[in-house]
C-alpha cells in the first residue's frame, strides 16, 4: 500500500502517541481517559483542577511527558549531527564529553550561585545554569575535536580516549563541586549525574520547544553537508560545502542541543548512540530520512525508558540515565568491536 | 584554461613543489606522472582548490581560486580520490546523487535525474545502484566514484569551463575496465573540458594522453607532447629504470618495454 519509508514514518508515530499515551496515564498515580478528557475541558474553561488527577495530569504527567520526548528527539539528533562530523557511528555527546561537560558548567553555577547577590540569584534557573551548560560543553567538545583530530583523520581510538579524559575532568570536577556543596544541593548534582525527568515544569518544556523548531528548521540545512561529509572532509569541499564554515555551525547548535537538554535533566547517555543506530538499520544512512526518523525513535525510545525509570520500582524512581546506559553500553561494546576490531579502522 | 603559476607547497620543512608553471588547456587530456612522492598528489589538490596554504597562484577562467565561492567552483569543477572509506552503510544510487548537490538546493531537479540516468548508463552500472557501496568490489566503488564525479560536470556551464581532476583512476581496475574508463574520458572531452589525471602506466599516457607532464622531486622535469617528450632518457632521469621504446607497425603511438 505504501512504500517503506511511509510505512516506517507511520508506524514510528503511531507508536510514538501510543507511548505517550501510555506515558501520561502510567505512574505512581494512574490516570484514565475520562480524568484526562475532564482536565483539558476544565483548562479551556479557565477552571481550576477539580481533582488530584487532573492536577497530576496538568502539572506533573504533561510536562514531564513532553520535555522527555522533546530531550529524547533533540539527544538522538545530536548524536546523528555528531556521527556524520566525526565520520563514525561511535560517537554521542555522553561518550564524548560533551554533556559530562555541559553537567559540570551546570554544576557550578548550582553550587556557587549561593555566594552570588540577592537580586542575581534570580538569573540562576533559567539563564546562568544553561549558560554554564553550554560553556561546559563547548570547551569538551572543542577539546576532543581539536586533540584527536591529527592531519586530515579523526581516528576514532583517539576520538574516545581524549573523550574518555574529558569525561573523567567533567565527573571529577562535578565531584568537587558536590565536595564542596552545601548538602540538599550535592543531592541534586548527584541527580544530574544520572539523569531525570521528575522536575519537568512547562517552563523547561517551552524552552526545549522552541529549541526543537529551530533544531528542525537547520536539519533542511544540514542534509546536503551531512550526506556529503559521509563520503570525507576533502569530497565535501569539491562537492561545494563550506567545511570549516559549517562545522562551526553544527557544533555550535550541537552544543547549545545538548547543553540545554543538560542543564534541565542532566547527563542521559547512550540515546545518541541507540537510536541513530536502529534507524540506519532502517533506512540507510541518508540523512534527509535519518534525521526527522531518529526524532520520532529517539522521542519514543526515552519516553519507554523513563517508563522504565518511573514503574520498574514504583513508588520509587530509578534515574533514567541508568536504564539508557544499562541497554546502550553494551551495544556500544558492539558497535566498537565490530569497527576496531574487524574493520581496523582505528 | 586553468592556469598554475609559479607554484610552491612546503610542509614543515620539507619542499614538496617548487617553482610549477603549468597552463591546462581544455578540450585535452593532462596525465600527470612521476615516481611515489613526487608530489603529483598535492599539485592536483592545490590545482583544484583542496590545499590552499601554498605560494603562488591558481586561476580558473582567468579568475583567481581563492576569489570563486566554494559552492560555484563546485558546480564546475570534480575530482575523483584515492581514499573509498565510507564509514556507514549508503547505496550506491544515493552515492551517484551526490554528485549532483552542488546543481540543486533540496530536491534533486528532473534535469539531475536525467544526468544520474545518462551517467549510469554509459557506465554500465545500472544493476549496482541498490547495492550498499560497502559490499562492492574495489574496482566496481571506483566506478561508481568515478560516475559520481562525472555526473557533478556532466553538463556545460555557462559562461566557464569545466574541470575533472583524477587521482589514479585506474586503481583497482582491471584491463578491461582500465580501457574503458580512458575510453570513456576520451569521448567525454569536450572543447570547454580539462581533464588532469595522475596515472603510473607511461604506456596509457603514450595511448591517450594529449599532454603528459613528469614530476620528480617536486619540479616539473618535461612537459608536452607524450610521442615526442617520452624517451629512455627521460624515463631513466624520472624513474631511475631503464627502458626501451619500440614502435608498432600500424599504430601512431609507440611501445616503453622495461
Amino acid at each position: 500500500m505504501f512504500n517503506k519509508n511511509k510505512r516506517i514514518y507511520i508506524f514510528s508515530s503511531i507508536a510514538l502517541c501510543l507511548i505517550m499515551l501510555a506515558s501520561i496515564q502510567w505512574g505512581a498515580v494512574s490516570i484514565n481517559n475520562i480524568q484526562m478528557a475532564a482536565a483539558v475541558k476544565h483548562f479551556f474553561q479557565g477552571k481550576t483542577p477539580s481533582s488530584i488527577y487532573e492536577g497530576v495530569f496538568l502539572q506533573i504527567r504533561l510536562p514531564r511527558v513532553f520535555l522527555c520526548l522533546i530531550s529524547g528527539a533533540i539527544l538522538s539528533v545530536s548524536g546523528v549531527f555528531m556521527q556524520g562530523l566525526f565520520r563514525n557511528p561511535l560517537v554521542e555527546p555522553g561518550i564524548i564529553g560533551t554533556s559530562a561537560g555541559a553537567a559540570f558548567g551546570a554544576s557550578i553555577v548550582f553550587v556557587l550561585a549561593v555566594y552570588l547577590p540577592m537580586d542575581w540569584k534570580a538569573l540562576v534557573g533559567p539563564l546562568l545554569v544553561p549558560l554554564f551548560a553550554f560553556l561546559g560543553a563547548t570547551l569538551a567538545t572543542y577539546l576532543v575535536y581539536m586533540i584527536s583530530k591529527n592531519h586530515q583523520k579523526t581516528s576514532i581510538l583517539s576520538i574516545l580516549l581524549v573523550g574518555l579524559a574529558i569525561n573523567a575532568m567533567g565527573l571529577s570536577g562535578m565531584g568537587f563541586m558536590t565536595y564542596i556543596a552545601r548538602d540538599p544541593q550535592a543531592r541534586s548534582i548527584n541527580f544530574w549525574n544520572l539523569g531525570t525527568f521528575s522536575g519537568a515544569n512547562w517552563q523547561q518544556v517551552l524552552i526545549v520547544l522552541a529549541l526543537l523548531i529551530v533544531v528542525i528548521f537547520s536539519i533542511f540545512k544540514f542534509i546536503k553537508p551531512l550526506n556529503a561529509l559521509l563520503l570525507g572532509e576533502e569530497e565535501a569541499l569539491y562537492l561545494g560545502v563550506n567545511i570549516k564554515q559549517f562545522r562551526r555551525k553544527i557544533l555550535i547548535l550541537n552544543t547549545l542541543m545538548v547543553a540545554i537538554i543538560t542543564s534541565f535533566v542532566g547527563v542521559i547517555g547512550f540515546v545518541g548512540l541507540i537510536v541513530p543506530h536502529i534507524v540506519r538499520q532502517l533506512v540507510g544512512s541518508d540523512h534527509k530520512k535519518l534525521l526527522p526518523i531518529s526524532m520520532l525513535v529517539g522521542a519514543s525510545v526515552l519516553l519507554l525508558a523513563d517508563l522504565a525509570a518511573r514503574l520498574l520500582l514504583a513508588p520509587s524512581e530509578i534515574p533514567i540515565g541508568i536504564i539508557t546506559s544499562l541497554v546502550g553500553a553494551p551495544l556500544f561494546i558492539f558497535l566498537l568491536k565490530k569497527s576496531i576490531f574487524i574493520k581496523s579502522d582505528a | 584554461m586553468l592556469k598554475l603559476q609559479d607554484i610552491n607547497y612546503t610542509i614543515g620543512a620539507k619542499q614538496i613543489l617548487s617553482g610549477i608553471q603549468i597552463n591546462f588547456e581544455p578540450g585535452k587530456l593532462h596525465m600527470i606522472l612521476g615516481p611515489n612522492g613526487s608530489g603529483k598528489t598535492s599539485l592536483l589538490k592545490i590545482a583544484s582548490g583542496q590545499i590552499q596554504n601554498f605560494n603562488g597562484a591558481v586561476f580558473y577562467d582567468n579568475h583567481l581560486i581563492n576569489q570563486i565561492n566554494t559552492a560555484t567552483l563546485a558546480t564546475y569543477r570534480s575530482y575523483l580520490s584515492q581514499q573509498n572509506n565510507i564509514p556507514f552503510p549508503l547505496t550506491v544510487a544515493q552515492l551517484i546523487q551526490m554528485g549532483r548537490y552542488p546543481h540543486y538546493s533540496y530536491e534533486p531537479t528532473k534535469n539531475d535525474f536525467k544526468v544520474i540516468n545518462e551517467v549510469v548508463n554509459k557506465l554500465e552500472i545500472t544493476h549496482l545502484l541498490n547495492r550498499d557501496f560497502n559490499t562492492l568490489s574495489g574496482g566496481e566503488q571506483q566506478r561508481v566514484q568515478f560516475a559520481r564525479v562525472l555526473a557533478q560536470v556532466w553538463e556545460k556551464g555557462t559562461n566557464n569551463n569545466r574541470y575533472l581532476f583524477l587521482d589514479e583512476p585506474l586503481n583497482n581496475l582491471d584491463i578491461q575496465y582500465q580501457k574503458y574508463l580512458l575510453q570513456t574520458i576520451r569521448e567525454f572531452i569536450k572543447e570547454d573540458l580539462v581533464v588532469i589525471m595522475i596515472v603510473h602506466d607511461i604506456n596509457w599516457a603514450l595511448a591517450y594522453a594529449d599532454k603528459v607532464y613528469f614530476l620528480n622531486k617536486g619540479t616539473l622535469v618535461a612537459q608536452g607532447n607524450p610521442t615526442e617528450i617520452i624517451n629512455e632518457k627521460l624515463i631513466m632521469e624520472v624513474f631511475n629504470i631503464t627502458s626501451k621504446i619500440i614502435s608498432i607497425p600500424g599504430q601512431t603511438y609507440p611501445l616503453v618495454c622495461f
